[in-house]
This record gives structure tokens, C-alpha cells and sequence, in this order.
């Protein structure tokens, strides 16, 4: 081993001070960083879905293995859900967080409560389900579901699972998002567009409004914060912000290598930073004017295939196609 | 090398067959004989598996989700393995060609990639917007026929060069290619089948109400279509009018618990092999009496299966990569 002569080695530590004095001197809101705190194998196969529940305590995973998990943050598992036919694409939290919806490769959903106890089985489609969430009741409409599938379908139902509307779309109908007041839907086809449902108010009639994107398959849809842009990670490793017009507004290349395969904005805010995952296993976080904040390569040679952020937008939830999951301490600009 | 579950299974598919032999029809004498089972690919978990007959030599192929294909001679001695450059699960493959020299794969990333030889550097052709699901060579005409997750059906000529594309409601996901017929059947996971000329002309669409199909096949020696897969029914349809025409012959009906019919073949005697999710190979007649039953997979999921050009071998995969070899009387 090389030995150091002494002055360096003091020289390095000077500077290494220096170094730390000034960022503690940097006004905090050019201190956009990103810390793993805690990481836990939650499942032996490819993790497809993490999301917090909306009072961040708990986060629900979906596996390739047709599973899904309740953890709680500190990674104790709280439920199992399963016995749908695998793969499991997706999981949601209702609205007000007291349910859970998965999705099956068999063309059902199932309906869970928080603690993991199966409410509801229903059939929504003959090919797999590939999303599917919860909707709240309204004073014209009783909650309900709004599903996608292989079949290229997004069908409106009731918690009875009666079908109020449905589309048909070429290719599958991959990815959905309703937007806060599940007024407005974004979903997906494998072709790149995007279609805005917009359903009236008894939820028996919609409109839609599609547009094309410059991806292929898109394998997240998201609203910013201001609900005014619908968010799109592709399969050519960009995620597009577009406007409700389908006006492209920014694309940010968020990988080095294949896909994006998801994105979540930290924070309610205009100046909530965004978070991005794909191919090339690094997290990164990006300001809203789409700078580069920071980065953290979590996962070299596995992909990491989902990101969302806590409602605070102070942590996030990551995982990968090989079943890790990280909690990752968000400072925001 | 052999499966260890190789007795066990064996024992239990002839017992299979010799407890169901009461139950034959009179003049029905299949005895079908499991001659062979080996791990062809070693998969776990979600997999996805085809096996894929040559029409003209006792050749075979496996494609799997593994992102690998391989060739095998009928003894399953290894021959040729076929990774595409760009690594990726392999949906479905096809021999090209009748001197089986040839090779092609389908992909998740949404290339199709294919060798004139196992020797050849592959060459790619697409990309899909998607997945592409399968590839079908239309050998006579000199052009490739691919179908997606985008909905795309996607005629190619041989150099590579997009002909023609037609979109689909959801999912295009099974090709078959009938040289007699001049026709292409494709799959949608809406439940119909959509026919096309080779030059991708549709010619007619079959509503099967069966929901997701998960294959399709010609009859070799008839104008017949066979199509199944989400609600477990196989159906037999009658073409006529160049596809503009189907008729429905017979339904077979699912059998209890199975779940998914996940692959079909049928031979010029008219012999027709199902396999489903319980990993049972089933044959019928094409009345649909039932034939035979053989436990072939443990209860895993077999996901495909062909007849050899003898018409008496057939071949099926298992969810583990296991290959079964069935030899009819």
C-alpha cells in the first residue's frame, strides 16, 4: 500500500473541511440530495409496483410472482395479498387511503382493506387486467373503478362491478392515472398515446381526448402537481411532461441504458421536485424546470422499475426487477 | 439430462392413460406413450415457453423467457442455441424456411431477430412500439409477419423493410400461417381472430367470444382454424371463401379446473392435443370426444405444444422449461 506523506494526508482533510464548510454555507435551497435509509428484500422476484399510502405510513408492493405487500416503513410486513394470477402489475390506495385495489393477470381486480382482509372479487375483463383504481363516490356516482387491460379496453364501473363506459383502444391499455378529483383520467396504449377520459358526472358517458407521445410502450403515467401536465415514462428512456392539450412541453432523458419505467413528483407544490427510475438502476431528482439535482445509483445491474414519494415529499419508495425495496431520505430544494 | 420428477411422472401419465381407457369410446384405441422428459430450460417463477415443431424434419425448438432459443434434434440432443443481441424475454420463435437452417424469435423489447443459419449473425427487424408477441415467416412469399402489444399486425419483406401495418383492438398476441389457405390468422385478446392474405389484406375477423386467446392454429390437410385460451373452450371453425367465411364446427368445452388453454395442435389425421394451465396434455377427436389425459407437469402450467411432421410425436413445455415427449400409436 502507498504510503501518504503527512501533509498530504492533512492537505486532504483541510480540503475535505473546506469542502463541507461550503455546503453548509450553500442556501438550503441548493441542497437537493438524496440518502438511503433503509432496504429490505420484499419480494425473491421482479418487483412491479411501490406506493404510499396517502398518510405515508405504510407502502404496498405488487411482484411478478402475482403478490402483493402492506410494509410498514421500518420494512415489517403487515398483510399479504394473493391469489390472483400472477403477474401482479399494479396496487393502489384509495383515495383516503382505507383500501387497497390489485390488479390480475386473470382479468379480476380484488378490493382489500387496509389491514389486508380480501372485501371484493370482481371479474372486469377476459384478458389481464394490466391497472386498475379505486374512485371515489361523488354526489352524482357511487365509488367505483376505472380498469385497463390487455384487451385494450378502459371500462368506468360501480363497486358492483355493473359497466357504466367503456373504450376501445388499439394495442394494450397499460397504464392509468386519475388525476386528484378523479375528474380526469390519463391512460395509456402500447402505441404512445395518451387519452383523457374525462367522465360525466354519473360516470355513465365520457370524453376522450388522445394524443400521441413520443414513446412506444409507456410503462408509468403520472399529473404534475398542479394537475396541469400529464407525465409519461417510455420505453426510449424519456419521461415527456405534456400539456392537457398533448403539447410537448419537456422530455428528460432518465437513463443511460433502455427504459424509464416510472416517475413521482415529491410534494404538492410548483416547486416539488421530481424523482425519476429506469434501466440503468440510478435514482434521480430533478428540478421542475428539468436540472439535474442529484442522483443515487441504488441498483447498478438491475433495473429499477418503480419511484414514489411519500406525500410530504420527504421520502422515497424504490424498488427493482430483482425485489429490493429502498427508502430514500428526499431533500428538496 | 433427465427431469428427476422423471419416473414419478412418467408412472403417473401412464396410469393416466390406462384408467382412462374405460372411459374411451368404442373404436377410439390412443395409447399414447410419454417416450421422454428433460429440462430444456431451467425456469422459475413467471416464465414463458413455446415449442415449436419443424414442419419437415424431426428437429424441435424451445423459446422461453430466458431471452434464449434452442434447437434440438428429436432425441433432444442440443444443436443450436440462438440469443438475439439484444438481450430480451423471447415470446415465441419459428423455423425459417423448410431446411430448418433458419431461425427466428420474437421479443419483449419489440424486435423480432432472425438467423438465416445457426452460424449467420442474427439480423434484427423492427422495432414494434411494444412487445412483439410472435413472428410468423411466410416462407412462399418471402416476408415476415409480426405481432404486438402495440396491436400492431406488421408485414415485413425479407431484407427488413415495413410493408404493411394494421391496427388491432388491444393485444395482437398469436400468429399461424396456412400455405394452402394463403392466409395468417392473428390473435386478439379481445377474443377475435383476424385473417389476412400474406400481404396483410384482411380478408375477415372471427368474433370467438372466448376472451383472450392464447394460440391459434391451422389444420394442415383442412380449412380448419382451432383457437383458445382465457375461458378454457376450444373452438373448431370452418373457413371457406378465402377467410371471408367461418363457420363454428364444434366447441370443445373447458374442462373442469384446468384454467387457461394455453396451446393447440392438430395433425392431418385430425387428432387435436390441448394443454392447459393444470399441466395436462389432453387429446381429442375433432368431435371433441375425449381421447387421452396425461399429467404432464406437475400441476405447473404447460404452455405449448406441436406435432412432429410423423403426426404421431408430439411435443410439449412446461412452465419449468421441461419438454415432454408423447408418441401416439
Amino acid at each position: 500500500m502507498a504510503v501518504i506523506p503527512l501533509q498530504h494526508r492533512v492537505a486532504r482533510h483541510v480540503a475535505g473541511l473546506a469542502a463541507l464548510l461550503a455546503a453548509c454555507a450553500l442556501p438550503p435551497s441548493a441542497r437537493a440530495a438524496l440518502r438511503v435509509q433503509t432496504s429490505w428484500q420484499a419480494s425473491p422476484v421482479l418487483l412491479q409496483y411501490v406506493e404510499f399510502a396517502p398518510d405515508g405510513a405504510e407502502l404496498v408492493t405488487a411482484d411478478g410472482g402475482g403478490v402483493g405487500q402492506l410494509w410498514r416503513t421500518d420494512g415489517q410486513s403487515v398483510a399479504v395479498l394473493k391469489g390472483q394470477r400472477a403477474p401482479m402489475f399494479r396496487a393502489h390506495f384509495s383515495g383516503d387511503g382505507q383500501q387497497l385495489v390489485t390488479s390480475g393477470y386473470d382479468g379480476s381486480a380484488w378490493v382489500w382493506s387496509r389491514s389486508g382482509q380480501r372485501l371484493q372479487r370482481l371479474q372486469l375483463h377476459r384478458a389481464a387486467t394490466a391497472d386498475v383504481f379505486l374512485l371515489p363516490a361523488t354526489p352524482q356516482a357511487t365509488a367505483g373503478l376505472v380498469s385497463g387491460s390487455d384487451d385494450g379496453t378502459v371500462v368506468l364501473r360501480n363497486r358492483q362491478g355493473e359497466l357504466l363506459w367503456s373504450a376501445q383502444f388499439s394495442g394494450t391499455t397499460r397504464q392509468l392515472r386519475p388525476n386528484a378529483s378523479a375528474t380526469l383520467i390519463a391512460a395509456s396504449s402500447d402505441n404512445g398515446q395518451i387519452h383523457l377520459v374525462t367522465p360525466a358526472a354519473d360516470r355513465r358517458s365520457a370524453t376522450v381526448r388522445s394524443f400521441q407521445t413520443p414513446h412506444g410502450r409507456i410503462n408509468l403515467l403520472r399529473f404534475s402537481p398542479d394537475q396541469r401536465q400529464v407525465l409519461a415514462a417510455g420505453t426510449d428512456g424519456t419521461v415527456s411532461l405534456s400539456a392537457l392539450n398533448g403539447t410537448l412541453q419537456r422530455s428528460l432523458k432518465v437513463t443511460d441504458v433502455g427504459w424509464a419505467r416510472g416517475m413521482s413528483f415529491c410534494g404538492a407544490t410548483p416547486q416539488a421536485s421530481l424523482l425519476t427510475v429506469g434501466d440503468d438502476g440510478t435514482l434521480r431528482q430533478w428540478s421542475p424546470q428539468g436540472r439535474l439535482l442529484a442522483s443515487l445509483d441504488l441498483s447498478p445491474k438491475v433495473p429499477l422499475t418503480a419511484v414514489d414519494c411519500s406525500r410530504n415529499g420527504r421520502q422515497a419508495a424504490v424498488v427493482n426487477a430483482a425485489g429490493q425495496l429502498w427508502l430514500v431520505a428526499v431533500t428538496a430544494p | 439430462m433427465a427431469s428427476p420428477r422423471r419416473t414419478s411422472l412418467l408412472q403417473r401419465a401412464t396410469c393416466s392413460i390406462l384408467c382412462l381407457g374405460a372411459l374411451l369410446p368404442l373404436g377410439v384405441s390412443a395409447q399414447p406413450v410419454v417416450r421422454q422428459q428433460f429440462r430444456a430450460h431451467q425456469l422459475t417463477g413467471e416464465s414463458i415457453a413455446e415449442v415449436v415443431c419443424s414442419d419437415s424434419s424431426s428437429r424441435f425448438a424451445t423459446v422461453t423467457s430466458d431471452g434464449s432459443a434452442k434447437v434440438w434434434s428429436a432425441n433432444g440432443t442440443l444443436l443450436h442455441r440462438y440469443v438475439p443481441e439484444r438481450v430480451a424475454m423471447l415470446f415465441n420463435g419459428r423455423f425459417l424456411g423448410p431446411d430448418d437452417k433458419g431461425f427466428v424469435v420474437a421479443a419483449y423489447n419489440g424486435y423480432a431477430s432472425l438467423w438465416s443459419s445457426p452460424t449467420a449473425a442474427p439480423r434484427t427487424v423492427g422495432p414494434s412500439l411494444s412487445g412483439t408477441t410472435d413472428v410468423q415467416p411466410i416462407p412462399d412469399r418471402q416476408r415476415l409477419v409480426t405481432s404486438s402489444d402495440d396491436g400492431f399486425i406488421r408485414v415485413w419483406s425479407a431484407d427488413g423493410r415495413l410493408i404493411t401495418r394494421i391496427a388491432q383492438p388491444g393485444v395482437t398476441r398469436h400468429l399461424a400461417y396456412s400455405p394452402s389457405l394463403q392466409l395468417v390468422a392473428a390473435t386478439q385478446d379481445i377474443g377475435t381472430v383476424t385473417l389476412l392474405s400474406p400481404d396483410g389484406v384482411v380478408q375477415g375477423r372471427i368474433e370467438t367470444g372466448q376472451g383472450r386467446l392464447n394460440d391459434v392454429v391451422f389444420a394442415p390437410n383442412q380449412p380448419l382454424l382451432l383457437a383458445g385460451g382465457f375461458d378454457g373452450t376450444l373452438k373448431l371453425w370452418r373457413l371457406a371463401d378465402g377467410g371471408r367465411t367461418a363457420t363454428l364446427l364444434h366447441t370443445i368445452p373447458a374442462p373442469e379446473d384446468a384454467g387457461w388453454l394455453e396451446g393447440v395442435a392438430i395433425n392431418v389425421a385430425g387428432m387435436i392435443a390441448t394443454v392447459y394451465d393444470d399441466g395436462v396434455l389432453r387429446l381429442w377427436t375433432q368431435q371433441g370426444t375425449a381421447v387421452a389425459h396425461l399429467p404432464l407437469a406437475n400441476h405447473l402450467h404447460l404452455f405449448s405444444v406441436c406435432f412432429a411432421p410423423d403426426q404421431r410425436t408430439l411435443r410439449t413445455i412446461a412452465q419449468d422449461g421441461t419438454v415432454s415427449v408423447v408418441v401416439l400409436p
